[in-house]
């Protein structure tokens, strides 16, 4: 039965990791041909997630292309600013939520981002924190109060994703010696949950937010440093116990070749 | 308190007539030792005390070690994690076990090189060689009962080998492992084995061969057809009686043996693996250091006659006192004895070490190279970086 399950379960995924489509079967890109190179070189291309069609509807393998943007194609065109969130949302449920509940989240005030204005439309790259240095700044300016609040977040995640990242590294090179420090993976994957929860948090730009999630992932942090240090308390105690068992071992060797000398 | 001492045995002499015993017993201890036994004439010693050792961490064990597939993971973690010191007792029982079958083998290795198996002692020779079967025994048994990922493939490769037995082998296996693949009766089995019925064998046999060695006293280095000196002759060549001389240097020796056995426990702990998975076959599982050589052997033969190999070796070994008849006990007049046993030495640390580099990526001498299954290096490419 839990083989049943496991192929259930582990079916879907396979389907999901296949090889892109070639983009020479994809008609699109034989008159928008840019974006679609620019498409190409995106994670969503690369990771055979996505195609034209899923953000701009049409039949990407009609050659005909009265057909492939007619009458029932399902062919939005370019998606206006009050369908990017929702249809970047269909994938990326937990970033778009957030969004919706940050200052940025009214598509019809002109001023504010949407997904692309950051992650790009086309040439969509994976996230990371280094993002906000470089788009924050394209409508903030330096000193003010939005991009230091971008700032600090950038720090506040970053430096608990680099404290993971280095405990993580700590404990994988004392596991091959130390079977003990098991307990500490469990400790290190609730931490990785709590910080893959406050990754798409960032969107609603709020450090209260962002810290609540924060604080959960520096509690598991805060186990697996205990958990190295006692080890390390109880690796010097050890130290300390095998020179005294020298010293008692040294001593009773001493008094038995004292007493066969005496005897002689 | 002397007085007291000299009333209890009066009472007990009274009742039992120990006094006669006593006095054959202290006259056996007081009988003069050779003047060419030296500190490797205490390795028996050693490893009596190892054992005793032995016996003593594994009640302790047994009192939190739960025998079933379903708890015995949970049992072992539960005891190295939360037993106060739980994890020590676990570490000396595990390297005890290494500690022993090593001095066990040396022991046996240095009674070859005396000559010490010859006429009057080769009842001492052949108890000997049955108790290093059973050391054995408890190791085999003893490595499946933590029950994770190693221990149970290397219990899977080791039972297999049963299956290569000409005739019986599906039938050895299914007796030795209870079931047609390793699971919960094997573990039954391996703890009943390893906790009841070697003890019983090791008991006995321990107390034969103890008896054996202070009733025929320590093999003098003479021919073995003239009579052994007695008491007198060798103490004028230089020899000294067992109590006290030479058991204050046993004694040293255990000090010195316990101490290394707390200091392996102490400085490098054992680990709890991965619980077992039979549904995860691991890279590279192989078994003890001990049980590598003929885990080896068996790349290089074929199974039915590999397996045939070690119980050969182990009857040999046994009849060697019966083989071997020439009087001559010391060394240098052994020659071909001498090379015999440097050559299957060296085939046995031959095969261990392949065994042990085998399906493994090593850099040496900063090139890195890849030990296939028969253990042959191949140059895996990659310089290390100066």
């Amino acid at each position: 039965m839990k083989r049943l399950w496991g192929f259930f379960l582990l079916g879907p995924a396979l389907l999901w990791a296949q090889p892109p489509t070639s983009l020479d079967e994809v008609f699109c890109a034989t008159c928008h041909f840019d974006q679609g190179e620019e498409f190409g070189q995106s994670t969503h291309y690369q990771k055979g997630q996505l195609l034209c069609h899923d953000c701009h509807g049409g039949l990407p393998f009609e050659a005909n292309p009265e057909k492939a943007k007619g009458p029932g194609s399902g062919f939005i065109g370019r998606p206006g600013r009050e369908q990017i969130a929702a249809l970047c949302g269909k994938c990326h449920a937990a970033p778009a939520h957030a969004f919706a509940q940050g200052p940025h989240a009214a598509w019809q005030n002109a001023a504010n981002p949407t997904c692309i204005s950051c992650h790009t439309n086309h040439h969509v790259l994976d996230a990371s924190l280094e993002l906000i240095d470089t788009t924050c700044g394209h409508c903030h300016q330096p000193g003010t109060p939005a991009l230091a609040r971008g700032e600090a977040i950038r720090q506040q995640l970053g430096e608990a994703n680099q404290q993971h990242r280095r405990l993580q590294l700590h404990t994988d090179s004392l596991l091959q010696v130390d079977g003990s420090l098991r307990r500490a993976v469990s400790y290190l994957e609730a931490g990785a949950a709590a910080l893959r929860e406050a990754d798409p948090m960032t969107h609603a730009l709020d450090l209260d937010l962002l810290a609540g999630k924060l604080d959960e992932a520096r509690a598991e942090q805060d186990q697996v440093k205990q958990l190295l240090a006692e080890r390390e308390v109880g690796r010097q105690r050890r130290s300390w116990a095998v020179g005294a068992i020298w010293v008692l071992v040294a001593a009773n060797v001493f008094l038995l070749w004292r007493k066969r000398r005496q005897l002689q | 308190m002397k007085g007291v001492q000299r009333a209890l045995w009066q009472w007990l002499d009274q009742r039992l007539h120990l006094e006669p015993l006593a006095e054959a017993l202290w006259q056996n201890l007081r009988k003069v030792v050779p003047p060419h036994v030296n500190w490797l004439f205490t390795l028996g010693a050693t490893l009596a005390a190892l054992l005793a050792a032995q016996v003593g961490t594994g009640v302790l064990l047994m009192a939190y070690y739960k025998p079933s597939a379903a708890q015995a993971h949970h049992s072992i973690e539960h005891l190295s994690y939360e037993v106060p010191l739980g994890w020590f007792i676990r570490s000396l029982h595990a390297w005890g076990s290494h500690l022993i079958v090593g001095l066990a083998l040396l022991h046996l290795i240095h009674v070859y090189v005396y000559g010490g198996y010859k006429k009057p002692r080769e009842l001492t020779w052949v108890s000997g060689v049955l108790l290093l079967a059973l050391l054995l025994g408890f190791g085999l048994s003893g490595y499946l009962l933590p029950w994770d990922q190693v221990a149970y493939w290397a219990t899977v490769v080791v039972t297999q080998s049963a299956d290569s037995v000409p005739l019986a082998g599906p039938w050895l296996r299914r007796f030795l492992i209870g079931a047609d693949e390793v699971s919960d009766p094997t573990l039954g089995r391996f703890f009943v084995v390893h906790v009841i019925l070697l003890p019983l064998g090791l008991l006995g046999l321990m107390g034969l061969h103890l008896l054996l060695v202070r009733w025929l006293g320590i093999s003098p280095l003479g021919r073995a057809d003239e009579p052994a000196p007695d008491s007198e002759a060798l103490r004028q060549r230089g020899g000294h009686p067992f109590v006290p001389y030479h058991l204050l240097k046993d004694l040293a020796a255990v000090w010195v043996g316990l101490g290394v056995l707390c200091t392996l426990a102490l400085l490098w702990p054992s680990p709890v693996g991965e619980p077992a998975d039979p549904l995860v076959t691991p890279l590279g599982i192989k078994p003890d250091w001990y049980f590598l050589p003929p885990y080896q052997l068996l790349k290089y033969v074929p199974e039915a006659v590999g397996v045939l190999i070690p119980p050969l070796f182990f009857l040999l070994l046994l009849l060697l006192p019966f083989l071997d008849r020439s009087p001559e006990r010391h060394p240098r007049g052994r020659s071909r004895a001498m090379a015999a046993g440097v050559l299957v030495a060296a085939c046995l640390l031959l095969l261990g070490v392949l065994g042990h580099l085998s399906e493994t990526t090593r850099t040496i001498l900063g090139i890195t190279y890849h030990f296939d299954i028969l253990g042959w290096p191949s140059h895996a490419g990659g310089k290390a970086a100066p």
